[in-house]
């Protein structure tokens, strides 16, 4: 994995300043989400109103929401929410992607065709349509189930890359010496196809990341969320009543999106263009 | 499903050819295949719909309950032999069935006594007009844009259109919406901040009625345009980018042709194809990021009716939905589909 990785980024001229700047920034919201405890300066569940409405100052840098909370330290606990999500939204579709996929790719051609008409299926309608749809029949609103539910729609993608990558390699030379050295299907697939196959996946995934950061605000902002967690996406819905007079509440948490999904959405883009021959064409 | 048959082949200037090699395709068989494929797709997912609406808790009885709390043992047996739901599951899944082929959805839980159906289409139109027009927008601003990109690829031009379409779809929706509330509507005051129609409803004519409706468009049609520019732009100029690359271009160019035919007519041509597929897939996140700008924007619209049905739990109503917005997805991949056929006589299906 780490190898791949390293291939994707190094092995080029030097890395371009936009994929490089992205990099810094995802690092950076990383490190404000791990380290939220120690860096926020306020607690983020203070009910203060007399300290209500505040605009940027020397002790709130940010400003302060309705309920009298330092907008910095809900911008950095908001980091936590949204990556949380995201993480483990892309873990659950990139595991049910790369199972589904690898069946559809090496196994039986009914089986292939069965899971990829469901994936037609799924694919037919607009990822955050089901989510609104699914997420309200939810009873638990939490952080994880709402991952989960992003995860399950969203697999037939990487399903997709994943079948697509197996019938190329399964034809591959070194597949058929493996197999004429009698390796189980499962070695074969384990240690020469699904190793083969990363690079499109990690683009995938970092591509994955910045859409289900732009799904968890979205269905926060909507009300459809984890009522109890801090994310950005309810700090803007609350922001928004507040516009004429507060300007600073919806405006910080959607500068800090922004920056998240563009900078995932640079390192990705950039990633796909060299793997891509057909989009690098003469970029 | 889609497979294309001979590679490098300029449709512009072969259309006599092909179209004569489609009249032997089987177009009809494949219409009637995707029918069949859609009726099926969309029984599954009226299934699921039922399904789901008897697995989440909460029913109807128990709305009825709620309001009518003096309501003794008998009465609360009537209705629900009166809803047909002392009836088994199999017999409960038909008779919506039934209802559903002939148009009746059912009446809302949250607007007691209002059929569905009523609702569903007024906001179905409402959410058109938006995305139409949104979409009319962001392929106005897209398609010029892809296409300079692509024709001055590796300039300052094509970085920041690249760049432009970075921002277009790396922006949070509602952020854009409210910004744009903040400065054009609370700080400038030159658009209205939210509806459909001034509260103050009274029109002497109709033309005032439609001016008015578009003064409440421009900021939300601007968000989603925007927004939906960002991708297309992108997706036109690399396909752009790859068709510029082809034989026929050379060729087209070594004909003398000017620059302006070689690009407008060959290479644009050749290039809607995959541009059709990503505009058609628009209309429908549209549908859905409209959820989101309409709720900014107070619009009364098939998005905004799902969030608010969801949260007053209007079950018939998020299934109504569910239900007819899955059919016009259904319905705009295929038509993207036949489409395809159209813009391009190489494809067979």
């Amino acid at each position: 994995m780490l190898r791949v990785i390293k291939n994707l980024f190094i092995g080029w001229k030097g890395l371009p300043l936009a994929p490089a700047v992205g990099i810094v920034a995802v690092f950076a919201v990383v490190l404000l989400a791990i380290s939220a405890p120690l860096l926020a300066p306020f607690d983020p569940h203070a009910n203060l109103l007399e300290i209500g409405y505040k605009p940027p100052s020397r002790d709130h840098w940010l400003g302060t929401d309705q309920l009298g909370r330092d907008m910095l330290t809900l911008l950095i606990w908001g980091a936590r929410t949204s990556l949380r999500v995201a993480f483990i939204g892309v873990s659950i579709s990139m595991i049910i992607g790369i199972m589904l996929g690898v069946t559809s790719g090496y196994g039986s051609h009914v089986l292939d065709n069965l899971i990829m008409r469901f994936a037609d299926i799924v694919l037919t309608f607009p990822t955050f349509f089901l989510l609104i749809v699914a997420t309200s029949v939810l009873t638990i609103r939490d952080l994880t189930a709402i991952a989960l539910i992003i995860g399950v729609i969203d697999w037939p993608q990487v399903g997709r890359i994943v079948r697509a990558e197996f019938l190329s390699i399964r034809e591959q030379a070194y597949v058929d010496a493996a197999k004429a050295l009698g390796a189980s299907s499962l070695r074969i697939i384990l240690r020469h196809i699904l190793p083969n196959s990363l690079s499109p996946l990690f683009v995938a995934a970092t591509l994955s990341l910045s859409r289900y950061i732009l799904y968890e605000a979205a269905i926060s902002f909507l009300g459809l969320g984890d009522p109890t967690a801090i994310s950005w996406g309810t700090m803007i819905a609350k922001g928004q009543g507040a516009i004429r007079t507060a300007w600073w509440i919806s405006t910080f948490p959607g500068c800090m999106i922004f920056i998240t999904v563009l900078s995932l959405n640079l390192i990705g883009d950039t990633l796909r263009d060299r793997l891509d021959p057909r989009l690098s064409v003469g970029v | 499903m889609v497979g294309i048959g001979v590679k490098s082949l300029c449709v512009s200037c072969e259309t006599r050819w092909t179209n004569k090699q489609r009249e032997s395709m089987p177009f009809f068989e494949f219409i009637v295949r995707r029918t069949i494929y859609s009726i099926f797709v969309i029984v599954i997912i009226s299934l699921l719909a039922f399904i789901l609406l008897r697995a989440i808790p909460g029913s109807p009885i128990d709305y009825y309950k709620a309001i009518n709390p003096l309501a003794t043992e008998d009465i609360i047996k009537e209705m629900e032999r009166k809803m047909g739901l002392d009836k088994p599951l199999h017999e409960q899944y038909l008779i919506w069935v039934g209802q559903l082929v002939r148009g009746d959805f059912g009446t809302s839980l949250s607007r007691p006594g209002q059929p569905v159906w009523d609702t569903v289409k007024d906001r179905m139109l409402n959410s058109l007009i938006l995305a139409l027009s949104a979409n009319f927008l962001s392929i106005l601003i897209a398609i010029p844009l892809g296409i300079t990109a692509a024709v001055h690829r590796n300039s300052i031009l094509d970085s920041s259109v690249r760049t432009l379409s970075l921002f277009g779809y790396s922006m949070p929706s509602f952020w854009l919406a409210i910004l744009l509330i903040y400065i054009f509507a609370v700080k400038l005051g030159w658009f209205p901040t939210s509806r459909m129609f001034s509260i103050v409803g009274i029109y002497p004519t109709h033309a005032h009625k439609m001016l008015d409706l578009c003064r409440h468009m421009v900021l939300p049609v601007v968000v989603l345009g925007a927004i939906g520019a960002g991708s297309i732009s992108r997706f036109v100029r690399s396909s752009m980018l790859e068709v510029l690359n082809e034989d026929y271009i050379r060729t087209a160019r070594a004909k003398g042709l000017s620059e302006l035919v070689v690009i407008y007519k060959h290479a644009l041509r050749n290039s809607l194809r995959s541009v059709v597929t990503i505009i058609g897939l628009q209309i429908g996140h549209f549908f859905s990021s409209a959820a989101v700008t309409e709720t900014v924007f107070a619009w009364p619209g098939i998005g905004r009716e799902v969030v608010l049905s969801t949260i007053t739990r209007d079950y018939p109503m998020v299934m109504a939905i569910t239900l007819i917005t899955g059919a016009i997805f259904i319905l705009i991949n295929f038509v993207v589909d036949v489409l395809y056929a159209v813009l391009d006589p190489r494809v067979k299906f």
